[in-house]
């Protein structure tokens, strides 16, 4: 039996956290790994049963549109662009505090680390298949492609 | 009365979001201070007059609990209300936040009412925790 939580519980609580945080709706999409424009990645781990760590790919576009859902700002307004990688960062934050007891229980103790945020060519290839990691693909209603991952292991 | 409310958040974003929370709140504000970590809300406490702490938990150099119990072990901000806003809802936190004697807890993503309605449970001089 898969350590991992199941495809629709991770996926449920990506949309449900982008939509209410970000106003951002998106749909399940089919892996997209191929036609990747440059963006960000955020990384959260977490120590539970396992270790482990929760990311979000999110191309540059979708995280000025993060920011500015999260302030309620248009996406030109001053401070909004600079501001994608730290809504990214936290959009990810609250994946994490979404996911966790969704998939493990309300009542396991967990421990969650702050966000860290680095452009997809610095983390270099997190979209390879991976025995102990489940990917979820999104894209948005503008077209946009964006991912999810949780990997356990002590050092993903 | 006008209140002073110090936001402890390491995202920029998140403090930029609890501002504007608060600017539409219609509560009457006397100032909105910002800090980035524990260390400096600590600063910030021991320099200006704070009605409430809103803060969070995940915070690099001194997280959110960390800044609660340098708070209530210093008579001149132990008795200063606190909120957390934070994605962390580990049940053994909770009980630490609690213990610490945190008024509310407001899950993220939260919704600006909300944040409206803890805070005037919390001005208001609710003397017991609605965590």
């Amino acid at each position: 039996m898969s350590r991992l939580p199941s495809v629709e519980v991770f996926g449920r609580a990506v949309a449900t956290v982008l939509e209410e945080s970000a106003f951002v709706l998106t749909e399940p999409s089919p892996p997209q790994s191929a036609a990747l424009c440059e963006g960000w990645v955020a990384e959260v781990r977490f120590a539970a049963f396992a270790p482990g760590v929760i990311r979000l790919y999110v191309p540059g576009e979708l995280a000025i549109t993060f920011c500015a859902g999260l302030l309620g700002k248009e996406l030109d307004d001053e401070g909004v662009a600079e501001g994608g990688p730290d809504a990214v960062g936290e959009v990810t934050n609250m994946v994490a505090g979404a996911l966790l007891p969704a998939w493990l229980g309300e009542a396991v103790e967990y421990e969650l680390g702050t966000p860290e945020v680095r452009t997809l060519s610095q983390v270099g290839s997190v979209f390879e298949p991976h025995h102990d990691a489940l990917s979820v693909w999104l894209v948005t209603e503008e077209g946009l492609p964006m991912m999810a991952q949780v990997q356990l292991g002590e050092s993903p | 009365m006008a209140y002073d409310v110090l936001i402890v958040d390491d995202s920029q974003t998140m403090r930029a979001l609890v501002t504007k929370s608060l600017q539409l709140s219609g509560l009457e504000l006397h100032g909105i201070h910002e800090a980035a970590d524990g260390r400096t809300a600590l600063s910030v406490l021991k320099e200006t007059w704070i009605d409430v702490v809103l803060a969070d938990v995940h915070m690099p150099g001194m997280s959110g609990i960390e800044l609660l119990q340098a708070m209530r072990a210093d008579e001149h901000m132990a008795s200063i209300p606190c909120v957390i806003i934070s994605s962390d809802t580990n049940p053994a936190h909770l009980r630490q936040l609690k213990e610490l004697g945190v008024m509310a807890f407001l899950r993220k993503p939260f919704r600006p009412e909300s944040l409206r309605r803890v805070l005037r449970q919390v001005l208001r001089g609710t003397s017991r925790s609605i965590l």
